[in-house]
Order: structure tokens, then C-alpha cells, then sequence
């Protein structure tokens, strides 16, 4: 016997991810969910961030590692208003389903924001929402100017785009402009914003946004961010 | 490791049909895959095979209708093709910003045996 039948298949998910997103709403929570390759910097970002932020805004973390707690002691050293470190076991991204226990008795009422550091990879964590208002998604200089070509769907869901690392230009054969340039092949109007978490370059930028968007949440704005289908 | 993810997701969805369906075995499955999902069918096919083993959908051939990128130019409503994931219209040159298809992740059908009534 054939049915005939319309599913999607991370529809699963998608539910999982509107309870997450309207325990979000009841606190007004602005979240991110932030993502990159290996290495790129993004717990680096984070520490670096929460230092420069102190006493300005009460940050969360949620941490997604396969393996490890490292990257929740770093950011608990650098000031994280409330830590949370999953890890995935073997799983190359978090999905809404790993984040739902997380929440369960977090403060989240004291929190300004809520950034959920992603596995390193670029490919999975894009397919599976979590309840964010924005996916922000960090790139290395030393990337090379390909990734948003080979991982479309990556660079298209974000709503900013950090380049990272831009203390090491001089010793680059890479020019800035040619990865912005295809950053924007892939999503026209994407927002860039060049930065380098060693050396603060560019990061009051990243502060001012991540201000801009708490106070939106906070007096109520519907989410910025999309959702997997346009 | 993407596909793997997918196909996890795609045997609870397969589990769920063949409930509400009364299906004891899945003999077939059509799944339609937007371009945008960067999926690989040969790679989609390996991860079944193996993942599916002791589920309702053992041995049950997959297929994968791969959808073409397409967006509308919002100047000259236009739909077009979108070439190597460069969103911009190739006539007008403008932003393509509203994707009309090629992000689908859909199963489409099933086939199956219905088991004997009791």
C-alpha cells in the first residue's frame, strides 16, 4: 500500500523549538544561538565579551561540546551570569530537544541574554532551530573567503556575520573584502562586522548590536530572526 | 555526519506514518530534499541502510527527489534559478531575498505492508 503523505521531516524539532522560544517570550529573553567552525573563536568571543560587559549585561551560557567541560569553565571565569554545559556525546550539533532540559529551573528571569555556544561545525547546527531570536555565526580570517560558498545555508540563516581574527591579516594572503563579498553572494544585506577578540578591534561594534537587540526583546519586539524556511 | 543527522530525524517521522497507518513493514520511502539542505543522496541511502536496521523501515529503498533553488527577483518578479547559491537576480542584478523553493526537508511518501487484521 502507497501513502501519499507532506512531512517535514525536523518538524520534531520545530516543536520542540517553539516551547523553548515561548518560555523565551515569557522573560523576554534575547537569544542566540551562536555557531562556526572549530576553532573560529567563539568561546573566546564569549569570554572576552562578558569581561568588557560586566555590570552592564547579565549574560547565560549554554555550552555544546561533544566531550568536555572546558568551555563552560572559561566562561564561567569570565563573568557568565549562569552556565550550562550539554554535552552531545558524539552528536555534531544541539537541537531544541537538548536545550529543553537545560532550561528546566535555569534563572532565566535574571538573565539579559542567553547565548548558546553551538558544536564547532557548520553544517548541522543550521539545519536544527533551538528557539533563537538570531543565529549568529563567526568566521576566522584564516578560513579563507569559501566557506559561506560551502556552507550556503549556514551563512544564509544568520542574521550577523563576525569575522574574526583580524589581527592576523598581514601574515594572510586574504583580503577582507573578498569575504565579505562572499558572505554577501550568499545573503545580500547579511550584517558583517569585522572583529578580533585578541586585540578588542571592532568588538564595541558587536556590543552596541547585542545592546541594541536586548532592549528590542526587552520592550517586546517579535523575534528578529527566521525560521528554517523562508 | 549531516545526513546521519537527518535520517535519525527521518525514521521517527517513517515510525509515526507507519502507526497512523497500520503499516508493520516499509517496503519505500520518497523524500524530497531542497537543494539549500546541500544533501547527498548516496550518502542519505548508506546512513538508512544502516541506521534503519531493527526499525519498521529494515531494508526499505529510499528515494530522494532533489528541488532546484529558486527565488523571486522582488524587482522584476521574476522567478529564477539560483546559481551556486549567488542570490542575485541575473537579469536585473538585484537581491533575491524570497527563496520559493529549495529548502524543503519532506517525506512524501510511504509504501508498506498493512499488517492482518485482527
Amino acid at each position: 500500500m502507497k501513502v501519499t503523505v507532506l512531512k517535514d521531516i525536523l518538524d520534531a524539532n520545530h516543536q520542540v523549538a517553539a516551547q523553548n522560544r515561548a518560555l523565551f517570550d515569557r522573560h523576554r529573553l534575547l537569544v542566540l544561538n551562536l555557531m562556526s567552525s572549530p576553532g573560529a573563536g567563539k568561546t573566546a568571543l564569549l569570554e572576552r565579551t562578558l569581561r568588557d560587559l560586566r555590570g552592564k549585561l547579565r549574560i547565560g551560557v549554554i555550552e555544546g561540546d561533544i566531550q568536555t567541560t572546558l568551555d563552560a569553565r572559561r566562561v564561567e571565569r569570565a563573568g557568565a551570569a549562569w552556565v550550562h554545559q550539554i554535552n552531545t556525546r558524539g552528536a555534531c550539533h544541539l537541537d531544541a530537544g537538548m536545550i529543553a532540559p537545560a532550561l528546566v529551573g535555569a534563572p532565566l528571569g535574571r538573565l539579559d541574554a542567553l547565548v548558546i555556544e553551538n558544536v564547532g561545525n557548520l553544517v548541522c547546527p543550521a539545519e536544527f532551530v533551538v528557539g533563537e531570536d538570531h543565529k549568529v555565526v563567526l568566521a576566522a580570517v584564516t578560513e579563507g573567503e569559501d566557506k559561506p560558498a560551502k556552507y550556503p545555508l549556514m551563512f544564509r540563516e544568520s542574521s550577523l556575520l563576525l569575522v574574526n581574527k583580524i589581527d592576523l591579516l598581514p601574515h594572510l594572503d586574504i583580503e577582507l573584502s573578498a569575504i565579505h563579498k562572499a558572505a554577501r553572494r550568499v545573503h545580500p544585506g547579511l550584517r558583517i562586522l569585522d572583529i578580533s577578540c585578541r586585540t578588542g578591534e571592532g568588538l564595541p561594534a558587536f556590543y552596541e548590536w547585542l545592546t541594541s537587540q536586548v532592549q528590542r526583546r526587552r520592550q517586546g519586539a517579535k523575534r528578529g530572526g527566521k525560521r528554517t524556511r523562508a | 555526519m549531516h545526513e546521519t543527522s537527518i535520517i535519525e530525524e527521518l525514521l521517527e517521522v517513517v515510525r509515526r506514518t507507519a502507526e497512523e497507518n497500520g503499516l508493520v513493514r516499509v517496503t519505500g520511502l520518497v523524500v524530497r530534499a531542497g537543494e539549500m539542505r546541500a544533501v547527498v543522496p548516496e550518502l542519505m541511502r548508506e546512513a538508512f541502510a544502516v541506521m534503519s536496521r531493527d526499525t519498521v523501515a529494515e531494508g526499505a529503498a529510499l528515494e530522494i527527489e532533489l528541488v532546484p533553488l529558486k527565488a523571486r527577483c522582488r524587482a522584476c518578479q521574476r522567478v529564477v534559478r539560483v546559481q551556486q547559491f549567488a542570490f542575485f537576480c541575473p537579469r536585473c542584478g538585484q537581491a533575491l531575498s524570497e527563496i520559493v523553493s529549495g529548502k524543503e526537508l519532506d517525506l512524501v511518501q510511504v509504501t508498506g505492508d498493512k499488517g492482518d487484521s485482527p
